[in-house]
């Protein structure tokens, strides 16, 4: 299937914690998208999911894929955009007042 | 409130050692993920965008003050300091790792809790009346059944792998508040002429993509025969529910697609021909279930004297909070005071570890040591001499949870959405807080009557949308979030699916076309008139000329 971005980086969960995770350059998996590794090229692209369904095989992540990212490292699309950077819940009075008390 | 057996015990226990087990083959590589998925699924844990979330089961919504304080406990322990409270009555926590979920069940068993059947195709946890055993109003308490069936689904071998989830709801009082309607199969338990129960059995309600209100199925049902009857209408959903197509595995689509007349039949011959042999000791089940659940010593509590309001200082905002919050009681000097998880700008639902363990502190002082879920993600002191009200008030004060908002716009149902949920479309929490935001200023002001918002953040309306007065979708359109709303649903023994209003709109602009909704329900509303009687009256298109301005 043909990129539809310029750059895509390559987003799992891991296995252990569940916590969304993305592939490096040296193959390994990091929980910060700074560390992700940037692909511009398809082929490559591709190859690298290849390593990163070997990582779902070596049982250290689950589900991994594409995700066609902006030059700002956001995600084009709402759903990865919001797994990329948390929820986008602000104001939450509740755990405010513990941290307060 | 039922206390486990040794049975119980072993179950919960022996589960959380089977799932420990479980979880180490997957993280030793020697079951895959499509192998463990099912098996992580049956207790309740899912994975979500960010992380696992786990359901723990509040079976019919009912927690002991001890229950609630490990909640707590776990909140802080293993996530992230606050739980979720959910529709069915359930808490969720957003934040476990699959690493800890084992402890996590261990420390649930020591309380006799688990996460047995909060997902998966199996009968879920069953939901009803958040005031059962205290409503004023109450003709048959319907614990002691809830517990019946919660023990005859749990782990039922022929019910692990229906065609799809299954839910069920009771009542025992005219007055809905378990939303029977909306149900697989929703119950009616109600007191026949020689006094003893019976129950009016409710078939193929339920929400999701094609949402329907239950069909009356059978009426008048005696208990020692109902057990028998609720398992026919399992076998029969479980031979004939459709596999191919999981949008169409509900029963409600069973009841439509074969007809009320002949279904019946079917479940009628499966009534006669199955073997009655498990259900002979129904009664003796059921008396069981009562003498091992604690029952409040009322006439104790009545010597318990506390700081009270005697009415000699003014307190509007006390007064505020009873009139809209505190519900009657069955015994006379008690009521129910309602603890809503809804602050203004708040998310639904969502409570702290810190007021997780203040509530369990204020059941024990205060409530005979229970607490209840609510379906609307509300909590309930159950059962509170009305002489310590004062003293309770001031108790949530401090802890931020007196909001008098109980049944308003304000205190609106929305489930996870885009957020946390995989299977979302769009976010809801963030459209609940900037709608709650706006309209509690509203509804400070003006006598609005009970009206409900529900807000789900995909088509499986977990939040209850198509039931609500106002309901809102949140949907995808073309990569952007664009969200539906319907009018004049209700989720009360008059239960009805709302209609859709018109054109899908920004979720910037959701609480604008709410309160206007609301501005012109005040405006044309006659005396006495709800918003979805109003609705009922008017019909849409005034509504939909307001609403689109
Ligand atoms: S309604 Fe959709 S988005 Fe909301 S919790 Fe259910 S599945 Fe998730």
């Amino acid at each position: 299937m043909p990129l539809k971005h310029s750059q895509s980086i390559i987003i799992a969960n891991d296995l252990r914690t569940g916590r969304t995770v993305y592939l490096t350059e040296d193959s390994r998996w990091s929980d910060s998208v700074v560390d992700a590794e940037l692909l511009d090229q398809q082929d490559y692209a591709e190859s690298r999911l290849v390593t990163a369904l070997s990582g779902e095989g070596a049982n250290l992540v689950i589900d991994p894929y594409l995700v066609g990212i902006e030059p700002d490292l956001c995600a084009s699309n709402i759903r990865e955009r919001i797994r990329l950077s948390g929820p986008t819940i602000i104001n939450n009075a509740r755990v405010g007042i513990d941290q307060a008390a | 409130m039922y206390q486990y057996d040794q049975l119980d015990q072993s179950i919960v226990e022996q589960r959380s050692a089977e799932f420990r087990a479980q979880v180490e083959r997957r993280l030793a590589g020697s079951i895959s993920e499509a192998e463990f998925k099912p098996l992580r699924l049956m207790n309740g844990l899912y994975l979500q965008l960010h992380a696992y979330m786990l359901r723990v089961a509040i079976p019919y919504g009912v927690l002991s003050s001890k229950q609630m304080a490990k909640l707590a406990d776990i909140a802080d322990k293993y996530d992230r300091g606050y739980g979720h409270f959910t529709t069915r009555q359930n808490i969720q926590f957003n934040w476990p790792k699959l690493i800890e979920t084992p402890d996590i069940l261990d420390d649930l068993a020591g309380v006799q809790m688990h996460a047995i059947q909060t997902s998966g195709n199996c009968i879920r946890n069953i939901t009803t009346d958040p005031f059962a055993g205290a409503a004023a109003d109450e003709e048959v308490d319907p614990r002691p059944l809830c517990e019946l069936l919660r023990q005859w689904s749990t782990l039922h071998p022929e019910f692990a792998y229906l065609p799809r989830k299954f839910k069920f709801a009771i009542t025992g009082s005219a007055i809905d508040r378990a939303a029977i309607k909306v149900h697989d199969i929703g119950l009616r338990l109600r007191k026949g002429s020689d006094n003893r129960p019976l129950t009016d059995i409710w078939v193929g309600g339920g929400q999701g993509r094609t949402p329907k209100v239950a069909q009356l199925f059978k009426q008048g049902v005696a208990l020692e025969d109902l057990l028998p009857y609720l398992e026919a209408i399992m076998r029969v959903y479980n031979r004939y529910g459709r596999r191919d197509n999981k949008y169409k595995a509900r029963i409600k689509i069973l009841l439509a697609e074969t007809g009320l007349e002949k279904l019946q039949e079917q479940v009628e011959a499966e009534f006669q021909s199955l073997d009655r042999t498990p259900f002979v000791n129904v009664a003796a089940e059921l008396q069981r279930i009562t003498e091992n659940s604690l029952t409040p010593d009322y006439a104790s509590h009545n010597e318990s004297g506390e700081l009270t309001n005697n009415g000699s200082v003014p307190h509007p905002e006390f007064d505020a909070w009873k009139q809209q919050n505190v519900k009657p009681h069955k015994v006379r000097g008690y009521v129910i005071a309602m603890v809503s998880l809804k602050p203004a700008g708040g998310i639904p639902g969502d409570a702290t570890s810190r007021q997780m363990r203040e509530l369990a502190e204020l059941a024990v002082r205060y409530s005979h040591d229970e607490l209840r879920v609510t379906h609307r993600q509300n909590l309930v002191l159950p059962h509170v001499l009305e002489r310590d009200l004062f003293a309770l008030w001031q108790a949530l004060v401090e802890i931020e949870l007196a909001e008098d908002n109980i049944d308003l716009p304000s205190d609106i149902i929305a489930c996870p959405g885009l957020d946390y949920c995989a299977l979302a479309t769009a976010r809801s929490i963030p459209i609940a807080q900037a709608v709650s935001a706006k309209i509690r200023a509203t509804e400070k002001k003006t006598d609005l009557g009970g009206i409900s918002v529900n807000i789900s953040g995909c088509i499986n309306a977990c939040a209850h949308h198509h039931v609500a007065n106002i309901g809102v979708l949140g949907l995808n359109k073309g990569g952007v979030e664009n969200y539906q709303l319907t009018l004049g649903g209700r989720n009360d023994q008059n239960a009805s699916i709302g209609e859709r209003l018109g054109p899908g709109v920004s979720g910037d602009e959701v609480p604008h076309v709410i309160e206007r909704i609301i501005d012109f329900y005040v405006d044309v509303r006659d005396a006495g008139e709800s918003l979805s009687d109003t609705y009922d009256r008017v019909g849409k298109e005034p509504f939909k000329e307001a609403a689109y301005v």
